[in-house]
């Protein structure tokens, strides 16, 4: 009766621990894939010529809303 | 937030373009408590782009400042306090003097501005090198 019941909750476990896994793995890309700098007063100038080093380029300006 | 993957699917479209986004999120909405998460930022998965998180909203204010002068940015003019939801395309050889510059094309919302953005970028051709 035990060895039974044990097929079904190993299969459960090992489902749960899967959506799990993806779940965090989903809403946490590795960090060093996403790098975000910051963008501040002091900073500006820092920015520009990142927008002028891609003058050889198309270059796309995006303002977003992170929600 | 659904402008950045409708944006995504755009470079996708373009795998080859010699193009540079600059991607800025900022805070406008109430929701909007801090920088974007990993999740949002996976969404601008492209190489070819670049996330800025900038909370005092300080190109937003020199795109609002630069309005009365450049005509690509006149719908923000005067009544708004934020420019957002925009995808402005600068063409090679400009470059960032004094203000914010003039772009080609601005279009607001990004999700409604994907035809014109498409045509802008697909003719996107990269400067000849100099000597």
């Amino acid at each position: 009766m035990t060895q039974r019941l044990q097929a079904p909750v190993v299969v459960l476990l090992v489902a749960v621990a899967a959506i799990a896994t993806l779940v965090v793995v989903r809403a946490f890309p590795p960090a060093s894939k996403r790098p975000l700098r910051t963008l501040e007063a002091g900073r500006m100038a820092d920015f520009e010529a990142r927008f002028d080093a891609a003058r050889d380029s198309t270059r796309l300006l995006l303002l977003l809303s992170p929600t | 937030m659904r402008g950045a993957s409708a944006l995504q699917g755009l470079l996708t479209e373009l795998p080859d373009r010699p193009v540079r986004v600059l991607a800025v999120w900022e805070p406008v909405l109430p929701t909007d408590k801090g920088p974007p998460t990993a999740r949002v930022l996976s969404r601008l998965e492209d190489p070819r782009v670049e996330q800025y998180w900038d909370p005092g909203r300080v190109l937003s204010g020199r795109i609002l400042a630069a309005a009365p002068r450049v005509p690509a940015f006149a719908l923000f003019s005067g009544q708004l306090d934020a420019a957002w939801d925009l995808a402005a395309v600068y063409p090679p050889g400009v470059r960032w003097q004094g203000g914010v510059p003039t772009p080609v094309y601005c279009g607001n919302p990004v999700v409604g501005s994907l035809d014109s953005l498409r045509a802008h970028l697909a003719v996107a051709v990269a400067l000849p090198s100099g000597p």
